[in-house]
């Protein structure tokens, strides 16, 4: 009803709407809207149309002081061309629409290593600290802080698993994180995209740190800040929830599909006689059977985003798994398959970092499966122990694989760091 | 003068008032809801626990399953076929996806007397063409360029105890078949044709589509995963004979509609 929205309007305007109905033998469906409008019976006509305008202004000028159904004001959209062969459907909340001046903001955020709260050197810590684009957005196994491949936090406490690659999130509908448990589905409303996980690196002890309160107000003082944000979200106030927006819109943005096999696909480039025998490992179940679960001709992602337990292990005592998010029995040790764009820079490989090298990860696929009851049964090489690949098989799996290096992806300018944050300062990861 | 035009307008509007709900009060069409459901021998599918044995005595279990129907076609008692045309004519189902197991299509039929359904199992070679989907889940369903592309009919994946008590997973998959040498492509899809005697009207508009999981392993072709093996994607003999064992897994029946 208008008159509760709005009881101070002068005349009272009533929106009677009937919902639809249907009897029992007869199908009649009434869809009626009426308007009732009361008039005190000494208004003449000219006044009742005068009233009528004076509601219907007043009526206007309160539905244009509403700001909340405006998040964006006027900055300005941006609109993700998708790549041939990709999703059309894309993860963007609706309350965190991509604009311009959102991905600018949420660029030099991800390159400030103030966004830990600290401005000292060496207390520094910004999203790029581990996740560099040269590795596809992991921290890659040669890192010169994270040896070995594995992060930690600014306090030296290291991450619950190795990193998964930051390519191609706004296609993933399944959940973030190894586990997924960043996702639609989670009971607690502050993790279920990456919006959350944002505002979680900030103060977890094996990330950030800190203490989203000293970061904002810390943001809030570097001068060239506010005015991004007043663009980007019509406030000069830094909210650590628009802090987690535009980072996000900026990740959302992180798009791989210029890979050589991706130019296979559009006709653009032959693989190699090498190439060409793993990709059909790659894609026959007599082979190497990767297609199921990491995609492939038909799923460019090269990923299904789905868990599964591919046989590292016969105890399973990860509090972080799938089953910590389902309590689906089948879900004990399954993992997120990660997308293979840019794999030969991710490792180490698998969610606890154990193989350093695809030779290792295709060895393992190869011999070294472990049979449980909650292996998934795609492995279905299991009891053998594998796939039983030939040197030369694995070589050109290995060779296949490596078609799916994007160069363009691990040089676009428009993901690397800036050469200057907001405030002229040069970005510190 | 205008009075009499006053109520010869009156008049005029109210009778087509009149006549306008006359024609409401005939239900012409119908919104039909098909609910698909899965059994193994009249018992619902319990998933992941192997209690199952197929009459070849391979006991066996169900993890995960995912299939495409398309093309449902009724037939009404006057001979008339309606078809479902909306979403290409194609529905998936994962048991893994609640929604997917109701399919409220955006056709109306028209109320009153059917015979009989059919519809195809998998997609048609004219619709089955790479890239017909981008999205999941229907994406996944994807079958190798390379073997003749397109989509899966069905993935059923699942693990038996082989000879030796040796647990085995098994991967029920059906699509496109093609020779060893890769020259020659087959299409597995079929059409299944049931009777199904049911007075569509308002509410009473639901379909069952049942399967009974253990027919794919029946007959005619007894099924041995001991001897056929538990992949079959690039056995056209294997695919071909489950596709006949398929003829027979589906039944049908009406049901009262319980939600929308």
């Amino acid at each position: 009803m208008l008159s509760n929205k709005f009881p101070n309007l002068p005349y009272r305007l009533r929106l009677k709407y009937t919902v639809p109905q249907s009897t029992e033998n007869k199908k009649i469906i009434f869809n009626t809207i009426q308007i009732k409008v009361k008039i005190p019976g000494s208004l003449n006509k000219v006044s009742l149309g005068m009233a009528v305008i004076l509601a219907l202004v007043m009526l206007f000028l309160i539905a244009s002081c509403n700001h909340e159904t405006d998040p964006v004001h006027n900055a300005t959209p941006f609109q993700i061309t998708v790549p041939k062969f990709f999703p059309t459907r894309m993860n963007i909340p609706a309350d965190n629409p991509m604009t311009v001046e959102g991905i600018e903001l949420g660029r030099y955020l991800f390159y400030d290593g103030r966004m830990s709260g600290n401005t000292e050197a060496g207390k520094m810590m910004s999203c790029g600290t581990c996740h560099l684009q040269s590795r596809s957005f992991e921290c890659g196994i040669d890192h010169p802080r994270f040896t070995g491949g594995r992060p930690f936090g600014i306090t030296g406490i290291v991450t619950p698993h190795y990193m998964l690659p930051m390519i191609n999130l706004v296609w993933n509908e399944t959940g973030y994180l190894w586990s997924g448990s960043i996702s639609e589905n989670n009971p607690n409303p502050s993790q279920r995209n990456i919006e959350d996980i944002v505002g979680m690196a900030v103060t977890a002890p094996h990330e950030f740190a800190g203490d989203s309160n000293k970061t904002k107000a810390l943001i809030q003082s570097i001068s060239g800040y506010p005015a991004l944000f007043e663009k980007a979200f019509g406030s000069r106030t830094v909210t650590m929830r628009n802090i987690s927006k535009a980072i996000a819109q900026f990740v959302r943005t992180l798009i791989s599909s210029d890979s050589k096999f991706d130019k296979y696909m559009r006709g653009e480039q032959q693989l190699s006689t090498q190439e060409l025998s793993g990709y059909v490992l790659f894609m026959t179940e007599n082979g190497a059977d990767c297609f199921h679960c990491h995609g492939g001709s038909g799923n460019p992602l090269f990923t299904t985003n789905l868990f599964y337990n591919n046989g590292k292990d016969s105890v399973f005592d990860d509090s972080r798994d799938r089953f910590s998010v389902t309590g689906d029995p089948k879900d004990h040790g399954a993992y997120k398959a990660t997308t293979l764009r840019n794999i030969e820079l991710t490792g180490p490989y698998m969610h606890d970092g154990r193989f350093k090298t695809l030779a290792e990860v295709i060895d393992f696929y190869s011999q070294g499966i472990i049979w449980s009851p909650y292996i998934h049964p795609l492995m279905h090489h299991a009891n053998d122990g594998g796939i039983q690949l030939t040197p030369g098989e694995k070589a050109d799996l290995i060779a296949f694989i490596k078609t799916l290096r994007d160069d363009t992806f691990l040089t676009n300018p428009a993901y690397s760091a800036p050469d200057k944050l907001p405030d002229g300062e040069q970005a510190v990861r | 003068m205008k009075k009499l035009l006053y109520l010869l307008g009156s008049g005029l509007i109210g009778m087509m008032l009149i006549i306008s709900s006359c024609r409401k009060d005939e239900v012409k069409s119908v919104s039909p809801q098909l609910v698909f459901q899965h059994n193994v021998d009249g018992a619902t599918l319990q998933r992941g626990v192997m209690n199952y044995t197929n009459l070849a005595g391979n006991l066996y279990q169900v993890d995960e399953l995912q299939y495409f129907i398309s093309e449902i076609t009724l037939r009404k008692a006057d001979g008339q076929l309606i078809k479902i045309s909306s979403d290409s004519s194609i529905h998936y189902i994962d048991v893994d996806i609640p929604s997917s197991l109701v399919w409220n299509p955006k056709d109306q039929v028209p109320s009153g007397d059917y015979t009989s359904i059919s519809f195809v199992f998998g997609i048609n070679e004219a619709k089955n063409k790479s890239g017909l989907f981008v999205n999941p889940p229907e994406r996944d369903m994807f079958w190798p360029d390379i073997m003749g592309g397109g989509y899966h009919c069905m993935k059923m994946n699942g693990k038996w105890k082989a000879t030796g008590d040796v647990i085995q997973p098994f991967n029920f998959h059906i699509g496109m078949g093609m020779n060893m040498a890769g020259t020659e492509f087959y299409q597995n899809y079929f059409t299944v044709t049931l009777p199904l005697n049911i007075q569509l009207y308002e509410t009473h508009n639901k379909i069952d589509i049942t399967m009974n999981i253990e027919k794919w392993f029946a007959a005619p072709n007894l099924w041995d995963w001991n001897v056929i093996g538990g992949q079959i994607m690039m056995n056209q003999e294997a695919m071909h004979k489950a596709c006949q064992n398929g003829a027979n897994v589906f039944q049908v029946s009406p049901g009262i509609r319980t939600n929308n």
